[in-house]
């Protein structure tokens, strides 16, 4: 579908009419949507989408056109209408936007699949998830009230030419699976959530089993149906994997995003400065084994590195794109992504970690008299002032250096770079997590890290 | 891409599919053009120009019903229908389908599409948001931190194997700025308005003094005052609100699986006998006015409340069936032909005593005026708990407006449905919801 004589020429045309960067981009999608809902199957979808687009930044602006009703008149007319566009911007262009060039490259990324989720029939797949909630019936019965689980695999193969000459061919696969509980007892109700994935294809029930997921969405709900209700106030608490992921996510990663960065996020004046506990390393890392955020070009034709955002405590630098890091006369880290072929690419974050310390487990819990530990989360916001507040589904009391009564309806409120500050030990295990963040587009994310401690948390009821 | 054409392509692969062995199909066509100016902090950014064109297949086989989408030119007919029929027989027999709807009159709407709108050029539109920028400019103390300037051409078909074949074009145009005012080291929250037209660019002067406004009024904010009071909300607010609460409770779906507030009260009274509320998908010029939905039957005029009294739900064909009824022309796809058609409002308007903002605001002797919230996505729609952040917002003090920080709004959406007062009289559209500022009576304030 791509034609690369044709894009050739299409780069050479608009660099002759005074382009001074041109990027073509294609892509060729298939996706697979299974929503059941309790016992009946809702909705099986199954997606193609295909199309190209062109950007072409000229004086300082930027044109985009895309098309997907492609034939050779129809790819010029979308150059000269992204030209034409941007010689118009560019006019009352304040700023002029300026990029890094990069040196040529030619690739072809084959996705590292062990089961192409394009040669399972869907039936099998529909198949799969309604086992899912029959286990969650058969187990859950004196419990479980609805179950709703949502499936979603999608092949991806990706064209990128630019006019600094790169040529990458890249394939993706993204398989992901959610489901939500809820049960009742004496009045009482309770929520769960479950989010898996991988990269690797169809193989979601091979790491978590139907059984596993069942399981795990259950317990939350019965140990919620048994809990107490917080205290108000402020408490030590151990923070475990999925915890940590959504908070290095959520209250510390998007600060550290170079466009919101420089449009005055709460970390822009701290670059180079100390701002969290030495024991607090935090990095976007695009080579983690099978993460969401695993990849080798990002949608600008960057080749991805790891962006070292927090190092030993102190603020080492944020994730870019080629027009960030031109700003402040860096190399881009490869973090510009764009949910489809025809939006263009934000900055986006991979798969964002807490990297592992030296203690064990166990031992953070030793020495808290009272305080909570926080194993999942439900949902939450961050600002970009750098506040945060956080629903946590799944939380204990700690008395005395052990795990305690369960606690339901709990939040967890308060200043991101304060809380990195009393962190005080970081453990030597590592989880990480299978998301979806929102930014105008979807992106699918990982994160994670170890268990860790934090001195004092604001804790509070019902977000 | 003309109409004719979609429809070509619509009973194409609806006859295909009969052909190769669905009881039922219904086809679903739609060719966007979206142009768009975008602005970043002072500068413009980017012109856009993006065009979409796609096929979504509903294929009925044994009693199960499979989706399938494709977008781009449809090279290869058969083989998108025989994808369809073999998700059709992964899916599971649905005892409760009644088939596709039927041929219906087809009302004719007015202000949906305008050939002008469609002809207007980037470059026009970029003029248009340098002047919205000059007027930031204009304004000390107030800087731009984005916007954008975006112009639709829709063009849908619609063929089932009932008998629909409906095919129309629409124009829309959706702006917004987003300003925030510095003094002193203090940032004031975003200002941001928004403007849906069907057949016209914005008014950009208007919104461009608006936000600017509204960005120097939020400076030297004191801290908020908690308690119970009277809350003016903006149209923008409320839509916000509703959107996660009303909407979503007059849901035939939500309904029929039990997950309303509502269900039940039809006949009930739900608010004061001074308030009506009405969908309307006919009304002149409305955002999302058209002569028939998303699964091909005509829009109408529902009305969903009258003088206090719950009078219908909104359903889609499929749920209207179950609950009573039929569609109420209802159904929205919602991005496009890559989506299956949900249950939606169309245009929602609130009807109730009014009065100038002016003479509103004055009438109080302590209150909050809020215009724009955070946080609407985490209310309960079942129960229409909702808990939210309102900034930027102005105390009321006798009549008198001043900045506000801090404040939270929480209680029952339903509940204060009874604690409706009065509406201002400068109406206007945000997204689905017509309707002018909004006085709430006794709303718990949270500082």
């Amino acid at each position: 579908m791509f034609d690369e004589d044709l894009v050739e020429r299409i780069i050479n045309k608009a660099i002759d009419l005074g382009a001074s960067f041109v990027e073509v981009r294609g892509e060729d999608k298939d996706i697979t949507q299974i929503e059941i809902q309790d016992r009946t199957v809702k909705n099986v979808i199954s997606g193609h989408i295909k199309g190209m687009s062109i950007r072409v930044l000229y004086n300082g602006a930027w044109g985009f056109s895309a098309v997907n009703l492609y034939d050779k008149e129809k790819i010029e007319h979308a150059l000269m209408e992204a030209l034409k566009a941007a010689k118009r911007a560019s006019e009352k262009v304040r700023e002029p936007i300026r990029i890094v060039e990069l040196r040529s490259v030619k690739d072809v990324v084959r996705a590292d699949v062990i089961a192409d989720p394009r040669d399972i029939d869907p039936s099998e797949k529909v198949a799969d998830v309604k086992r899912l909630h029959d286990i969650a019936f058969d187990l859950g019965k004196d419990v479980l009230k609805t179950i709703r689980t949502d499936y979603m695999d999608m092949y991806v193969k990706e064209y990128y030419v630019s006019s600094d000459n790169r040529h990458i061919v890249q394939e993706r696969c993204i398989t992901w699976l959610r489901s939500w509980a809820t049960g009742k007892m004496e009045g009482i109700v309770a929520a769960a959530r479950e989010e898996v994935g991988s990269t690797k294809g169809y193989v979601v029930f091979k790491k978590w089993s139907q059984e596993e997921i069942a399981k795990r969405l259950l317990n939350i709900i019965k140990e919620q149906l048994r809990a107490t209700t917080p205290k108000g106030g402020r408490f030590p608490a151990v923070l475990g994997p999925n915890v940590v992921g959504t908070f290095v996510h959520e209250a510390f990663g998007h600060l550290a995003e170079a466009d919101l960065a420089l449009s005055g996020s709460a970390i822009m004046d701290k670059i180079g400065k100390k701002i969290a506990s030495e024991k607090v390393t935090i990095v976007d890392d695009p080579e983690i084994p099978d993460g969401y955020g695993t990849f080798k070009y990002d949608h600008e034709g960057v080749r991805t590195k790891k962006a070292i955002l927090i190092e030993e405590g102190v603020i080492k630098g944020l994730m870019h794109n080629r027009e960030t890091a031109r700003k402040m006369g860096i190399e881009p880290t490869g973090n510009a992504r764009a949910e489809n072929y025809d939006v263009l690419p934000l900055i986006r974050m991979r798969n964002t970690i807490l990297l592992k310390g030296d203690y064990e487990v166990d031992e953070l819990f030793e020495g808290i008299k009272f305080g909570y530990y926080l194993k999942s989360f439900r949902g939450g916001q961050a600002n970009l002032d750098g506040t945060f507040q956080v629903g946590i589904q799944e939380a204990y009391e700690i008395v005395n250096g052990e795990i305690g009564r369960p606690v339901r309806n709990m939040s967890v409120s308060g200043n991101t770079l304060e809380t990195l500050s009393v962190v005080d030990a970081v453990a030597k295990d590592f989880e990480i997590d299978y998301g979806r963040c929102g930014k105008g587009q979807l992106a699918f994310v990982s994160s994670g890290g170890p268990h860790i401690r934090v001195r004092s948390l604001t804790i509070g009821g019902r977000l | 891409m003309n109409e004719e054409r979609l429809l070509d392509v619509g009973n194409k692969v609806v006859e295909r599919s009969l052909k190769l062995g669905a009881d039922e199909a219904e086809a679903y066509i739609s060719w966007t053009l979206r142009r768009s100016i975008s602005m970043y902090m002072g500068s413009i950014k980017a012109a856009e120009s993006v065009e979409d064109f796609g096929i979504g297949l509903r294929i009925v086989k044994d009693g199960k019903i499979g989706f399938v989408y494709s977008s781009g030119r449809i090279d290869d007919v058969d083989r998108i229908v025989m994808r369809g029929i073999s998700i059709a027989n992964a899916s599971k027999r649905d005892k409760n389908w009644h088939g596709f709807p039927t041929r219906g009159d087809i009302p004719e709407v007015k202000g949906t599409f305008s050939k002008d709108l469609t002809e207007v050029t980037l470059d026009e539109m970029a003029e248009l948001m340098y002047v919205g920028m000059k007027i930031i400019e204009e304004h000390k103390d107030v800087f731009p931190v984005g916007g954008e300037i975006s112009v639709y051409h829709v063009k849908r078909a619609i063929v089932n194997s009932n008998g629909v074949e409906l095919g129309d074009n629409g124009t829309y145009a959706i702006s917004y700025l987003e300003v925030v005012a510095r003094r002193e080291g203090y940032t004031t929250p975003v200002s941001f308005d928004i403007v849906h037209e069907r057949t016209r660019l914005p008014d950009i002067e208007e919104l461009a003094r608006a936000v600017c406004k509204k960005a120097l009024e939020s400076l030297k904010p004191i801290k908020a005052e908690r308690g119970v009071m009277p809350v003016v909300l903006s149209p923008l607010a409320l839509e916000e609100l509703m959107t996660y609460t009303f909407y979503e409770s007059i849901s035939a779906e939500n309904i029929y699986r039990g997950r309303s507030y509502y269900v039940g009260k039809l006949g009930e009274r739900i608010c004061s006998e001074h308030i009506s509320i009405i969908d309307d998908g006919l009304i002149d010029r409305g955002f999302f006015t058209a002569p028939f939905d998303d699964e091909g039957v005509s829009h109408k005029k529902t009305v969903i409340v009258e003088k206090g009294i719950l009078k219908s739900y909104i359903s889609d064909s499929y749920y209207g069936n179950l609950i009573g009824g039929g569609s109420t022309g209802n159904a929205l796809r919602t991005r496009s032909y890559r989506a299956l058609p949900t249950i939606h409002p169309t245009n929602i308007i609130l009807k109730m005593p009014s009065a100038d903002l002016d003479d509103i605001i004055n009438d109080i002797k302590q209150g909050l005026l809020v215009e724009h919230i955070e946080g609407a996505h985490s209310s309960n729609p079942e129960s229409g708990e909702f808990s939210i952040v309102a900034a930027p917002a102005w105390a009321i003090y006798n009549g008198k407006i001043r900045a506000v920080r801090g404040a939270m709004l929480s209680g029952n959406f339903y509940e204060l449905m009874n604690k409706i007062e009065l509406m201002s009289k400068n109406i206007k559209q945000v997204n689905h919801l017509i309707a002018g500022y909004i006085m709430f009576n006794d709303v718990h304030v949270i500082a």
